[in-house]
């Protein structure tokens, strides 16, 4: 059926330069003038050869003489192809370029057409770019680009019709003997190719997507000198890469020499749509000389707004520098709504309810500030740090466990003690209720189902190792790890094992699940995605540090810091990166999304906002000390704490 | 003070909080209260009939000489209390054929794929002690069409073959899928046909950036130029795919010689009649030959219920 794939297409057309076909051979005399020296090179549909001018005996004048198979059978066919072949050779035989080979004679003997062509020294710059090691200067290019600007513009500005090269790459581009640009092989052949089903006219990679709907107009050509110039440019190879996907790879990316003014004139020539080239050869040519004569520290070199399309097009067709670039907005310092100072490190992550925020701290008090201006209501008194817990406030108590190994129920209102319940160890895990009641791991190695008004057990599960995760509790099921590198999911009617899966080491993080999937972290530095309902893992995701940083999903996508200093974006069916982050720290806090942002701390000192986006820098605000709460958000305010003993009330 | 937990064999079905029978059996070591069962008001959603996964296939030549297509189904379901979870495999791979063997590239991607699945994924379920397998089920996918990649690409470095795999993975109520090429992967719940899998054509890649629309799509000329195919070179780029399935609906697994050819609504009209399943596969079939197919046609449909 003959499937083809670009990549055998790149190495069947691209490298394999040998003549394919029972072509002519050394000796050889065609319409008794050209005598066959060697072969130049071959293509799909046709071949090129060396031959000498027996017309001129007594010297030896060398030409080209570009051969190609009229390969349809069909008698008419056959006379079509013919008389375009001819009509093509006469225009360019009047062309008159110094970038472009002389046609001196065009004539078809038997199944063959033949163009004798002036022939070219030098080589061309698909052999220029395997003998180069280093990339491409910029200067150099924009040299080489201006000069095949000339030629192409010369070839659409002819009367009545444009001729349109339609086959601009670099092995097309030759640099003769004197350092000079000259085009090579006209896309001619191409009259000899249609009807041919199964192969790709045009050379996969530089050819415009619309001259795959067999449209070929000098648009085409400027984006095909786009993506030769990317090419050059980059050493990435278009030929073994998704077609179109220039945009995907920025050049600055790979040869960091190219200013953004230059990047932004070769993607402007990549655009889709042919309306958002330069409007012709010469408008190109004219950006390009602008470039050509600044520094490359120019001013003007950093507006990449130059070479956009321009919503109006400018009279001249030239693109013109608008006068004043617009500024983008530097990352800018929030001002705190309030704060509020403990009486040592805040390292959990504050509750806020009903115009009242909670934190506990490590001072041993749980603090209730008003939410609005950060006025202190009250503060309860652990026997030990309550900083390790998150409050969790239902109905009108507050529940919080502390180091002391008590799970508190405190009044929301007053600050006062409803009940407290003892394990055997330290609680560092933060409370969650459902279905009246409490939910929580202790450092004693069990888990626990408390009823919630008056703080009696319903049931207790042995976890086998202390339970420093916070739980995910949904509908049947509760979800936490361990200290031991396990991932539990218990019944919560019954506190049974439903199943039980293994890190490498210990779970610290506490599980997200989003659709039927459990997101958790572990200190093994990897990300799990487990399967809600049989706990077989999905996918991970290899941080380079560990991972204590707990998932946040949304949009199906997974937000989590790790402590290599990275905040991780990564799509939530296939654990793929999508973004990351990195800043000058670890990433303890665990991130929250609101608003198209991301809001999380760093051991840095900063609490930063990124756009969900692409991760751009909404604002970061310095608290001087590391961060290690999380941010928690209401009302388009971020609570989060700091180690310097403040808590701070942000505009989101 | 870590140690290491028992191993629990999961149990499919939920403990049902208000039999007697449950409450004799909670953790012994938990402090019982009067009633040590959180009264939740959630009834199990499980369904009440048994999982199935039923599947046909056809896999014809066409208006070929030779059938270039492969495809491979493999399912299996067990009963009782610790019943296994459901298993479904299936697998279709189209042959770049011509002027080389795509007939042995499609048998061979297919063939190693399934074996390697079948030994990291199925064999452990098979297991009466100890965990199911520790190895992500998404990087076995991928591993999977590595290995056929390696296989296909080593039978002859020197001939050109190539074939598209589009793998489908079953497990439980989810859906794993690794694909490369233009084969393609269909879910059809609550009346609508879904697109899985994303074609790696130049068909494709036109409409994607705006050149081509899906309706000019069809008519194209380039239409069989891939942009990736398995067997082609030492490394393979695999695109993975996981969903959730609703409780009922169907799979489609097609070579383009179907949808290729014949529109997705007509595709979901064939698939939703109340019909058997070998029924709506040979009325696929029938309906590319229809709409002038000149390739080989492979349709598995496989009707779930979970």
């Amino acid at each position: 059926m003959g499937r083809l794939t670009t990549r055998q297409l790149a190495s069947k057309r691209g490298r394999q330069k040998k003549a394919q076909r029972s072509g002519l051979q050394p000796g050889d005399m065609l319409q008794e003038r050209y005598r066959i020296v060697g072969p130049l090179g071959a293509g799909g549909f046709s071949s090129v050869y060396q031959a000498r001018d027996m017309r001129f005996p007594n010297v030896t004048k060398l030409c080209a003489v570009k051969e190609m198979v009229i390969a349809t059978p069909d008698p008419q066919m056959r006379e079509l192809t013919i008389k375009s072949f001819e009509r093509e050779a006469s225009m360019l035989a009047m062309l008159d370029h110094p970038a472009i080979p002389d046609v001196s004679d065009y004539f078809t003997e038997g199944d063959r057409s033949y163009l004798i062509l002036e022939l070219i020294r030098g080589k061309d710059l698909d052999e220029w770019l395997e003998e180069q090691t280093d990339y491409l200067d910029q200067e150099t290019a924009i040299s080489w680009a201006m000069q095949v600007c000339d030629a192409l513009y010369h070839l659409h500005s002819q009367k009545p019709q444009p001729i349109v090269f339609r086959d601009v790459k670099p092995s097309n581009i030759m640099l003769d003997h004197r350092s000079r640009i000259r085009l090579i092989d006209f896309g001619i052949a191409k009259v000899f190719e249609m009807g041919d089903k199964g192969t790709m006219i045009g050379t996969e990679g530089y050819s415009p997507p619309e001259q795959y709907r067999g449209q070929a107009e000098p648009a085409g050509d400027i984006y095909a000198l786009g993506a030769t110039l990317h090419h050059l440019l980059t050493k990435q190879d278009p030929r073994l890469e998704p077609p179109f996907t220039f945009a995907e790879r920025p050049i600055s990316k790979v040869n960091p020499s190219v200013t953004p003014a230059f990047e932004a004139i070769i993607m402007r020539c990549l655009s889709y749509d042919p309306q958002d080239r330069f409007p012709d050869a010469k408008a190109l040519k004219d950006a390009l000389e602008v470039l050509a004569m600044r520094p490359a520290t120019a001013i003007f070199d950093s507006n990449p707004h130059l070479a956009m399309p321009q919503t109006t097009p400018p009279q001249t067709g030239v693109a013109v520098p608008p006068v004043a670039p617009p500024l983008v907005a530097v990352p800018s310092q929030v001002q705190p709504l309030w704060q509020f100072k403990c009486e040592d490190e805040i390292r959990g992550k504050a509750a806020v309810s009903q115009n009242m925020v909670f934190v506990g701290a490590y001072d041993n008090n749980v603090y209730a500030l008003n939410s609005e201006n950060g006025e202190f209501f009250w503060k309860f008194p652990a026997s030990d740090s309550v900083g390790g817990s998150t409050p969790f406030v239902y109905e009108d108590s507050v529940f919080i466990g502390s180091a002391d190994k008590h799970l508190y129920c405190i009044q929301r209102r007053t600050g006062r003690q409803n009940w407290r319940f003892a394990t055997n160890g330290s609680i560092y895990a933060s409370p969650v209720v459902r279905y009246d009641h409490v939910f929580f791991g202790s450092d004693d190695g069990h888990f626990y189902a408390l009823e919630v008004h008056q703080g009696r057990s319903k049931w207790k599960a042995n976890a086998y190792a202390a339970v420093r995760s916070t739980a995910y509790v949904d509908e049947e099921r509760i979800f936490f790890g361990t200290e031991g590198g396990y991932i539990f999911c218990l019944e919560i009617a019954s506190g049974k094992t439903k199943w039980q899966a293994q890190a490498k080491r210990s779970v610290t993080s506490s599980p997200a699940v989003a659709d039927e999937i459990v997101f958790v972290g572990s200190l093994d530095g990897t990300v799990y995605a487990l399967d809600a309902n049989t706990g077989w893992i999905i996918w991970r995701f290899r941080s380079r540090r560990p991972i204590v940083s707990s998932p946040t999903v949304h949009d199906n996508t997974v937000y989590i810091g790790s402590s290599d200093g990275n905040l991780y974006v990564l799509d939530m069916d296939t654990g793929r990166q999508q973004w990351s982050f990195e800043i000058d720290g670890q990433i303890a806090s665990s991130p929250v999304v609101w608003n198209d942002a991301v809001y999380f701390g760093g051991t840095d000192g900063v609490v930063y906002c990124l756009s969900t986006k692409k991760g751009d820098i909404n604002w970061k605000f310095d608290t001087g000390a590391p961060v290690i709460s999380s941010p928690t958000i209401a009302d388009g305010v971020v609570y989060i704490g700091s180690t310097n003993h403040y808590i701070y009330a942000l505009p989101a | 003070m870590n140690e290491t937990p028992p191993f629990i064999q999961p149990e499919d079905k939920p403990h049902k909080p208000e039999t007697t029978e449950a409450k004799s059996t909670v953790a012994p070591t938990a402090e019982l209260d009067d009633t040590a069962i959180i009264n939740t008001g959630v009834l199990s959603n499980q369904p009440d009939n048994e999982p199935t996964l039923r599947a046909a296939v056809r896999c014809d030549v066409g208006a070929r000489e030779r059938n270039e297509d492969s495809c491979l189904v493999f399912s299996t379901e067990a009963g009782g209390h610790f019943s296994l979870v459901p298993f479904g495999l299936y697998i279709v791979a189209d042959g770049m054929g011509g002027h080389t063997n795509g007939h042995v590239a499609s048998r061979i991607a297919s063939r190693v794929a399934a074996h390697y699945i079948l030994s990291k994924i199925y064999m452990p379920l098979l297991q009466t002690v100890g965990p199911p397998t520790q190895v992500p089920i998404q990087e076995v996918l991928l591993d999977a069409v590595q290995a056929a990649n390696t296989a296909v690409f080593e039978d002859d470095p020197e001939v050109d073959s190539g074939t598209t795999l589009t793998v489908a993975l079953v497990l439980g109520r989810r859906l794993h899928v690794a694909h490369v090429g233009d084969s393609r992967l269909y879910l059809l719940a609550e009346g609508k046909l879904e697109q899985i899998s994303s074609d790696h054509s130049l068909v494709q890649r036109l409409q994607d950036v705006g050149t081509l629309t899906a309706e000019e799509a069809t008519m194209y000329r380039y239409r069989n130029v891939l942009l990736r195919a398995v067997g082609q070179g030492e490394e393979i780029e695999v695109d993975t795919y996981m969903r959730l399935l609703p409780r009922a609906g169907k799979l489609l697994l097609c070579s383009d010689g179907l949808c290729g050819f014949v529109p997705d609504e007509k595709i979901q009209k064939v698939m939703e009649q109340d019909i058997s399943l070998p029924q709506i596969v040979d009325e696929l079939y029938e309906t590319a030959l229809a709409s002038h197919s000149n390739d080989n046609v492979t349709a598995v449909v496989v009707d779930f219920s979970l």
